[in-house]
């Protein structure tokens, strides 16, 4: 599978926390039946950032949807995803790393609130920002 | 009782696999079908609540809920919706 957008633990923590913009994202990529990636290292980033089990519960159930796609932390990236870290020019996080993995093996770009982050660290990943007020 | 439709579809080798030791001596088509109508019914319900979340908004701020509407399809690359 190719294309589609992948969201980084900043998109996830937003929507988790209902962010208008995030969650207006979500619903756009859906209706326009693009597929979203959720990278479950940066699901569970974001997880730890979240507050109420409200929010935590919100986040879990964008994996409901029929156009979210699911990559998971195995055996077989494990290794990739250690060396996207370790090779970030700038301060990364593993699920960063795992959302610079999973959209480059899918010519994907990645969904984020720090854009500015992934131009420090990972430059060559494409990143659609949502940078709204 | 609901008309059938004979589709075809690639799948890793090894679910289909599990699918027949899951159908035993039943019907694949029936477990597939299964799986499906709750995938389906997941995904209607969590499209139900992200509209009621996107509802909520747009009822307190409708100006702000069209702005971020138009500024996230443009981040996004999607085309501008007609006026």
């Amino acid at each position: 599978m190719t294309g589609g957008h992948v969201l980084d633990p900043s998109a996830i923590g937003d929507f988790g926390r209902g962010d208008l913009d995030a969650v207006q994202a979500v619903y756009e990529l859906d209706m326009a039946g693009q597929a979203i990636i959720v990278p479950m290292t940066a699901m569970v980033e974001a997880l730890t950032h979240l507050q109420t089990p409200e929010e935590v519960d919100r986040a879990l159930f964008l994996l409901d949807l029929g156009v979210v796609v699911t990559d998971d932390l195995t055996r077989d990236n494990a290794e990739s995803v250690a060396t996207i870290h370790l090779t970030a020019r700038a301060e990364t996080s593993l699920g960063m790393a795992h959302a610079a993995l999973a959209a480059r093996a899918r010519t994907a770009k990645v969904v984020s609130r720090v854009p500015e982050r992934w131009a420090a660290a990972h430059p060559e990943i494409g990143i659609r920002g949502l940078t709204g007020p | 009782m609901s008309v059938k439709e004979r589709i075809t579809v690639t799948i890793d080798s090894e679910i289909a696999a599990q699918i027949k030791e899951l159908a035993g001596h039943g019907s694949t088509s029936s477990v597939v079908e299964k799986a499906l109508r709750e995938m389906l019914t997941r995904h209607r319900n969590a499209r139900a609540r992200l509209e009621e979340m996107l509802a909520a908004h747009e009822h307190r701020d409708p100006e702000g809920f069209a702005r971020s509407r138009a500024r996230v399809r443009r981040q996004l690359g999607l085309p501008e919706e007609a006026k």
